[in-house]
């Protein structure tokens, strides 16, 4: 187990460090010079000549590269062009945003497709178990930028029910906050309802062959406890697998519906600093969603591996 | 699958494959072919969706080759009969009415097909074969090369692919091939894995064993013995894959870093015509419905073969 | 153990009568029981025996209906006076687990593997004698004091994978006898376990049933298992049962040549070692639509034409009426012998399977 998490712990370093170089490379090979962007289009040529030296932009790629990564190790990951402040100020102020509404899409996501996978489970090929896929189907194969325009003609311009964007600090108004938030959240959690459904489904569908729930069965249980009290917890493995791992893919996912409901989350952050070329802060940005994506993903692989019922069984 | 992000379906989509090959548990116990009438019924409309799904792509595919002769306004000029933004009818020209300028949707509609479908299959056949190449000599040769291959792959899947992608198309002059190169470099990963897991199973079976004996080469083990046995397990992918890149494109076009204008794009359409979703949603509506209705059907087309060629609980 | 013939006048718990079970499949339906009959008295304790498919465990759970959906059940089940194949859902759950209880085959699978085995006694406790938490935890202690688990006290909060296979069946028994059923199937409750286990588990059982005076369904594939523990045994093949009488009479005397190969195959201690067991030749007859014609036929060294084309009933012995069999030509009777004789000389049965020729037709019977 020791050697497993050792193991697993320098890759991910490994990996980390491919990313960061990565990400240098491909900001340095775009086309465009960032002092214009941030001087404007009539700039002198002495203005501009002045300002990378004051950048440092007329280093070579690798010395430049060498400072940014032990600026990293010390927590500084530069100033952003565009907005004149430090870009993990910028990070810290939009993670909240963002925290908050991936957090929320895990629970509803899980809060409904709890439910559904077990009772879909139930009866294979049953009207349920149809009717959860063909919905599901659907869910799949619709993207942020094609549900939320959905979403909002019903629910704003039909309904009225939600503002359409903007954002509103949890900590000013609650109420608020949570009416700018029900969208995007629902949005945002049409893609794990579906995936967590169908890895339940299945997990459960397994599970209700086992002898156990037979004798559960011969214990005179309704239906509903013998789904929700024996069959759920065995079979809830990869859901919570699955569960953890998303939490990295809808860091990505995010940032289409925070563009789209003007939230100001790290998406948005991202979009708009690749729109002014603001190398420091795409560069801040790409490294630290990627640094949340691969230590989640090596958690969950440490935890799945700690958790295996089977290795647990071995043990004892 | 995915819903959120090109990237989401990426991820989701190793996850799911990885799942179908490495799914060794007990099929659902379909309840005995027996001849309840609801059941049946049910298994029927669900092969009515598989031949209305394949029909959709088949006049999509067929409309995209042929665009150029069929009688179509040209797309970026405006229709003189009718104004802007004007909604379906039963006319014999232009049923769909005209975009937020005045230019004719069907038209529209259909070399944004021709785009979309362009880049998906473009995208879609480098990644494949890249990616089949790599896990295909990561998963034989094993050892260092393995170890290299692995952690190269995990850095491309560091990145949430969204990000990714934005990133690469900031870089890149604004062009499809750009757009196809960055889609490519996502798909390379997961098709990789695939391939490699794959790989890594079939090379202790005896076959493989026996060809090694008789003093094979190794080239001809990995091209001859274990590719051909890859393959249907990779087919069902490529439509999943299709619909994920379909998605990515979407996306991309509709944060205005795909396509350039003025060649249509779906994803581009329903950017267009968001502002007038309150007046005319048709404009949102139309090119988004097309873009459901053709990720649904790749994903039906490409569950069915899933479960045809490699059986299994069908997920999603 | 009371005597059979005083169980006759007592009231009768549980009758099954003309139980037929089948399940659709692409190939036809399978029958795995095929109009099977059974009455049981209070206290009274019936071995059901027959090898791997010849449907004693599907008799048991369509009784407590626990078949798959897609089973066809036709018969009647009444357990005190109340028509089983009729209740409701609901009603159903009031009397399985509470009046009605079952302990499977293997105590490896059948206990949840990520709940608590004191939990998993204490539901039904809760459930159908509604106990609050505190009673049903003392109450879950003494079961499985009484089922021989050392330091039940700590053992309630133990997982299933921390204890050994006869102590998980022991569990499984506490669990089926929580709430004092009437009638227990225990459903070949030793087969997965140790044979010193097993003795102890059915010597359990047993004294179980002599002091609460609960009816048990013992199911085995071992004669052996029954021979001491039972007050009447049945005897299934293909679905059907076979033969069917009071357990010690039927060691003395039997009449099916199904019983009597059961009976050989059973290793005894007053053979010389290495005696070769006696085989069933041929395998379990698929049971996919039947034709007419005893189940065990193609087996059978005595089976006649007659016996591939007719039902053989099942009726009483001429000095007997306790003890019935379906045979057209028993064992021990001279129409059976003369059959047996007939076969032996030609080397096949009217089935068609081969057998060794014998030329004056008298080797020594099956069951020396």
């Amino acid at each position: 187990m020791g050697r497993y998490v050792a193991r697993k712990l320098i890759h991910m370093v490994v990996v980390l460090l491919l990313v960061s170089f990565a990400t240098s490379l491909m900001l340095d090979l775009t086309p465009g010079d960032p002092a214009y962007a941030i001087l404007g289009d009539q700039a002198t040529p002495a203005a501009v000549k002045s300002l990378h030296q004051e950048l440092g932009l007329d280093r070579p790629f690798y010395v430049r590269y060498g400072d940014w990564l032990s600026n990293l190790a010390r927590g500084d990951l530069g100033t952003s062009y565009e907005y004149k402040q430090s870009v993990s100020s910028l990070i810290s102020q939009a993670l909240p945003v963002t925290a908050e509404l991936i957090v929320l899409t895990l629970l509803l996501a899980l809060a409904i497709a709890v439910p559904l996978g077990v009772y879909s489970a139930r009866r294979v090929g049953g009207i349920v178990d149809r009717g959860t896929t063909f919905v599901t189907s659907i869910f799949v194969s619709a993207p942020p930028f094609i549900s939320v325009p959905f979403l909002v003609f019903l629910f704003v311009l039909t309904w009225h029910i939600f503002p359409a964007t903007g954002w509103v600090k949890f900590g000013d108004s609650p109420m608020d906050n949570l009416q700018h938030i029900v969208l995007p959240v629902i949005a945002l959690s049409l893609w794990p309802v579906a995936a967590f459904t169908a890895a339940l489904r299945s997990d459960t569908v397994a599970t209700l062959q086992e002898d156990f729930i037979l004798s559960a069965r011969a214990k005179g249980l309704s239906t509903r406890s013998i789904l929700f009290r024996h069959a759920l917890r065995p079979s809830s493995f990869s859901l919570m697998t699955l569960a953890g791992l998303s939490l990295g893919t809808l860091i990505g996912s995010a940032v289409i519906v925070e563009y789209l409901f003007a939230l100001p989350g790290i998406g948005s952050l991202i979009i708009s600093a690749i729109n002014v070329h603001d190398i420091p802060l795409v560069q801040g940005v790409v490294m630290f969603t990627a640094v949340v994506y691969v230590v989640m993903n090596t958690a969950v692989d440490i935890l799945y591996r700690y958790l295996d019922p089977r290795l647990r069984m071995q043990k004892a | 699958m995915d819903v959120t992000t090109p990237g989401a379906g990426i991820e989701t989509l190793v996850g799911d494959v990885a799942d179908t090959l490495l799914d060794t548990r007990s099929r659902p116990v379909s309840a005995s072919p027996s001849d309840r009438p609801s059941t049946s019924r049910i298994r029927r409309l669900g092969s009515v969706g598989f031949w209305l799904a394949t029909a959709w792509l088949v006049l999509l595919a067929f409309v995209a080759v042929f665009a150029n002769v069929l009688p179509l306004h040209p797309y970026d000029r405006f229709v003189d009969s009718l104004p802007p933004r004007a909604s379906m009818g039963f006319r014999l020209s232009e049923p769909l009415g005209t975009d937020a300028s005045g230019r004719s949707m069907l038209s529209r509609l259909v070399f944004g097909a021709r785009e979309s479908l362009l880049i998906g299959v473009a995208s879609v056949g480098i990644s494949l074969v890249i990616g089949s190449l790599i896990g295909l000599a990561a998963g034989y040769l094993r050892g260092r090369v393995d170890e290299v291959v692995t952690i190269l792959l995990d850095t491309i899947l560091a990145f949430p692919a969204l990000v990714l992608l934005l990133a690469i198309a900031s870089v890149g002059a604004r062009s499809v091939n750009t757009v196809i190169a960055g889609l490519a470099i996502l798909g390379i990963s997961p098709f990789a894995r695939l391939v490699r897991s794959t790989t890594l199973t079939l090379a202790d079976r005896e076959f493989v064993l026996a060809a090694r004996t008789l003093g094979a080469t190794r080239r001809r083990i990995m091209f001859r013995e274990i590719l051909p046995n890859v393959v249907p397990g990779i087919i069902s992918v490529v439509f999943l894959f299709m619909a994920a890149v379909i998605v990515a494109e979407g996306s991309l076009s509709f944060l205005g870093l795909g396509v350039p204008p003025p060649v249509p794009s779906w994803g581009g359409m329903v950017n267009e015509g968001r502002q007038w979703m309150s007046t005319a949603p048709q404009l949102v509506f139309i090119p988004a419905g097309a873009l459901l209705l053709t990720v649904l059907s790749l994903r039906t087309v490409g569950e069915r073969i899933r479960v045809r060629f490699v059986g299994g609980v069908s997920t999603l | 153990m009371t005597s059979t013939r005083e169980l006759w006048s007592q009231d009768i718990i549980l009758s099954v009568d003309d139980l037929s079970t089948w399940f659709p499949t692409p190939f036809g339906a399978v029958h795995a029981v095929d109009g099977v009959s059974l009455h049981l008295a209070s206290g009274e304790i019936v071995g059901i025996v027959g090898e791997s498919g010849s449907g004693k465990s599907v008799l048991a759970r369509s009784i407590m209906k626990l078949t798959p959906e897609s089973a066809i059940t036709r018969g009647e089940v009444t357990f005190a006076g109340r028509a089983l194949t009729t209740v409701s859902p609901a009603e159903g759950r009031a009397i399985w687990g509470k009046e009605i209880a079952m302990i499977f085959q293997n105590p490896m699978t059948s206990l949840n593997p990520v709940m608590k085995i004191g939990k998993q006694i204490t539901e039904s406790l809760k459930l159908h004698l509604r106990l609050n938490t505190a009673d049903a935890r003392r109450r879950a202690i003494e079961l499985l004091a009484l089922v021989g688990i050392p330091e039940p006290a700590a053992r309630i909060k133990a997982y299933p994978y921390e204890l050994s296979g006869g102590m998980r069946q022991r569990v499984c028994i506490a669990m089926a006898i929580a709430c004092a059923p009437r009638l227990l199937l225990a459903d070949e409750p030793t087969t997965a376990l140790d044979v010193t286990i097993q003795r102890q588990i059915l010597d359990l059982l047993a004294d179980l049933c002599s002091d609460t005076h609960m009816a048990m369904i013992l199911i085995t594939h071992d004669l052996g298992v029954v021979a001491r523990r039972t007050d009447r045994v049945m005897v299934m093949y293909g679905g059907r049962v076979v033969e069917t009488a009071p357990t010690v009479k039927l060691f003395v005397r039997h009449f099916h040549p199904y019983t009597a190969a059961l009976l050989s195959a059973i290793p005894r201690l007053h053979r010389p070692s290495h005696t070769r067991l006696a085989a069933i030749p041929g395998r379990p007859i698929d049971i996919i639509d039947p034709k007419p014609g005893c189940r065990f036929a193609p087996r059978c060294e005595r089976a006649q034409p007659r016996c591939t084309n007719e039902d053989p009933p099942l009726t009483p012995a001429s000095d007997d009426a306790a003890h019935l069999f379906a045979c057209f030509y028993p064992v021990g009777t001279s129409q059976g012998d003369e059959a047996l004789r007939a076969n032996r000389l030609v080397g096949r049965n009217a089935a068609g399977m081969a057998m060794p020729v014998v030329s004056n037709g008298l080797a020594e019977p099956l069951d020396a």
